[in-house]
């Protein structure tokens, strides 16, 4: 009956996806080891539209996918993690990107509660027909 | 009697034009999405148009509308949603369905006053 406000709480959702992937990389900027062991990877967030064949369901998907990028090295031979040739393997984050991939994040997030909240109001005025 | 049709299309086709535009807000972030719209949507086309002679021509039918895809990419992602462009619709969807909401109420109103209920 309101899914209108489903299209842009599947948005809200999304884009609190990608908030939580950027968290976790910037938490993760300096992690040499990772769960498996293995360098820490770039996580990122790809939005996909989604919809139905009947149009009814709208809205947006976000799924997790991880960059697989050369590590970032640095020349540490007294780090216990060193490599064979003295160097410490590092994720090649780059901060500039996460913060602006931040704002976008944030700005979309924005919007789509601004929105949810203007659609409320209709719906609460529409509930008031012949009052 | 009384005929809410006309309005009641109006609402609906306001209510599918919020939908379409939620959907835009929705994916302002998803690559290669294209802005939809509904053509032919608009208070221009809320009267009918009066003819005097049948062999005149129509109007346009304010019941039929169509939603079209705006294939021009303005961001680098093949995204084409503008979000300023987006809300002022939402605001501008939002004032029209308030409008067409307070003449339903009004001529429901009219209606009671007619039979004479309170």
């Amino acid at each position: 009956m309101f899914n209108i406000i489903d299209i842009n709480a599947s948005s809200i959702a999304a884009h609190k996806e990608y908030l939580s992937a950027i968290s976790n990389n910037i938490a993760n900027i300096n992690t040499s080891v990772g769960i498996n062991g293995n360098t820490y990877k770039r996580q990122a967030v790809v939005f996909s539209e989604f919809r139905d064949k009947m149009n009814k369901n709208l809205g947006v998907k976000a799924s997790l996918v991880k960059e697989n990028k050369n590590d970032r090295l640095v020349y540490d031979p007294a780090n216990p993690v060193a490599d064979a040739n003295g160097n410490v393997h590092y994720p090649d984050i780059d901060m500039a990107q996460e913060m602006t991939d931040l704002i976008t994040a944030q700005r979309g997030y924005e919007a789509n509660l601004s929105t949810i909240n203007v659609v409320k109001d209709i719906y609460k005025q529409t509930l008031d027909i012949g009052r | 009697m009384y005929d809410f049709s006309n309005i009641l299309t109006k609402l609906d086709t306001s209510m599918e034009n919020l939908k379409i535009i939620s959907d835009n807000i929705a994916n302002v972030n998803t690559p290669n999405y294209k802005k939809k719209y509904l053509s032919n949507n608009g208070f221009e086309n809320v009267l009918k148009m009066k003819k005097d002679y049948s062999n005149h021509l129509d109007g346009i039918n304010e019941n039929s509308y169509t939603i079209k895809e705006d294939s021009r990419a303005v961001r680098e992602d093949g995204n084409s949603v503008d979000i300023n462009q987006e809300i002022s619709d939402l605001t501008k969807n939002n004032l029209q369905y308030v409008s067409f909401l307070r003449i339903f109420n009004k001529d429901i109103s009219l209606a009671k006053s007619v039979i004479g209920s309170k």
